[in-house]
C-alpha cells in the first residue's frame, strides 16, 4: 500500500523528524511505500500532488494544523498526535492500512467546511461525500 | 560548518548523571552550555525550555528525554547530552530516561543547523544509536558518535 504521512510538532526540531523516521521505519518493516512531509522548522519540502494522488491512506501525526490540507481531500486518513506516532508507529501504520482497506477510515475534508485561510484558490464547493456534521464532530472527539 | 561549533562536544556530556529530577537533570546539562559559552542568558533559557516542557513532557518511549527549546538566549544550536544509570523521569510511559538531550536552537537558526538537528532527532529513533549511546564510558566517546552520525 502506498501511504503519505505529515508530521509537526510544537516547536519543530524534534519531535516533528523522530515522528517521521518513526513511520517510515514502520511503513518499511510492514512492506508498505511511504513518503513524509515533515512540517518542521527545518524548511518544509512539500511532497508532490502526484505522490499524494498516488497514495492509498494519509497519517496526520501532527500537533499543529496541517498545512494546505486540502491537497489530501478525498484521502483516506487517520489522525494523531505527533507523541503517538513515535509511542507506537506500528500500531499507526497498522490502522490506516486497516482503515483504506475496509474503508471505515474518514476522508480528509469530508465534513469541513472550506477554509478560505491559508489556501491560494478559490473556496472549494463542497463535496457531497457522506454526513458533513457526523465527520465533523469525529474529528473534533473522536 | 568549518567555523561554527559542533552540535555537540565533550564538554556538552555528563556521563552517569546523577539528578533529583528533570528540571535538575536539565540545568545541569544548560550549565554545560553555559560554560561553553553556547546561552547567553541560562534562567532565560531554561524558562524556555520549561516552557515547552509544560506543554508537553518530552520523555519518549526507549529511555530517552529531550527538552529542547528555540530560544533568543541560545547562540550555537547545540545538544548536550547525559547519560544516567538510574534514570531520571521524564514523563513518559514506560519509565525513566536513561538517555538525556537537551536541544537548543536559536531562534534565528539556520536551516543547516535545523537540518542537523533534524538528523539527530531521526538518528534518536533507532535502538542502536541509543545503545552506542547508553554503552559509552566517556564523553568524548558520546560525542564522537553523533558526530559521525549526524554530521558525516
Amino acid at each position: 500500500m502506498k501511504i503519505v504521512a505529515v508530521t509537526s510538532c510544537i516547536t519543530g526540531i524534534a519531535h516533528t523528524y523522530m515522528a517521521a523516521e518513526a513511520l517510515e521505519q514502520a511503513a518499511k518493516k510492514a512492506g508498505h511505500e511511504i513518503t513524509v512531509e515533515t512540517q518542521g522548522s527545518a524548511g518544509s519540502t512539500p511532497m508532490s500532488q502526484a505522490t499524494i494522488d498516488a497514495a492509498d491512506v494519509a497519517i496526520f501525526a501532527c500537533d499543529l494544523e496541517v498545512k494546505q490540507k486540502s491537497r489530501f481531500n478525498g484521502k483516506p486518513f487517520v489522525a494523531v498526535g505527533v507523541s503517538k506516532a513515535l509511542a507506537d508507529a506500528d500500531g499507526i501504520v497498522a490502522s490506516a492500512v486497516k482503515g483504506a482497506q475496509d474503508g471505515t477510515a474518514q476522508l480528509v475534508g469530508d465534513g469541513e467546511a472550506a477554509k478560505p485561510a491559508a489556501e491560494p484558490k478559490a473556496p472549494k464547493a463542497p463535496k457531497a461525500e457522506g454526513d458533513k456534521k457526523d465527520g465533523f464532530f469525529k474529528k473534533l472527539f473522536g | 560548518m568549518s567555523d561554527k561549533k559542533a552540535l555537540t562536544t565533550e564538554a556538552l556530556t555528563i556521563v552517569g548523571l546523577v539528578a533529583e529530577n528533570k528540571q535538575d537533570a536539565t540545568r545541569q546539562l544548560a550549565e554545560k552550555m553555559l560554560a561553553d559559552g553556547r546561552l547567553t542568558d541560562i534562567e532565560g533559557f531554561l524558562e524556555d525550555v520549561r516552557a515547552r516542557e509544560e506543554q508537553m513532557a518530552t520523555g519518549l518511549p526507549g529511555g530517552i528525554g529531550i527538552p529542547h527549546a528555540r530560544s533568543a538566549h541560545v547562540t550555537t544550536p547545540s545538544v548536550a547530552v547525559a547519560t544516567s544509570v538510574d534514570g531520571v523521569d521524564f514523563g513518559a510511559h514506560d519509565g525513566p530516561a536513561h538517555l538525556i538531550f537537551l536541544i537548543a536552537a536559536p531562534d534565528g537558526a539556520d536551516d543547516q543547523h535545523l537540518h542537523i538537528l533534524a538528523a539527530l532527532a531521526r538518528k534518536l529513533v533507532h535502538e542502536d544509536f541509543r545503545q552506542a549511546l547508553r554503552s559509552a564510558t566517556t564523553g568524548e566517546e558520546i560525542a564522537s558518535i553523533i558526530t559521525r552520525e549526524v554530521q558525516a
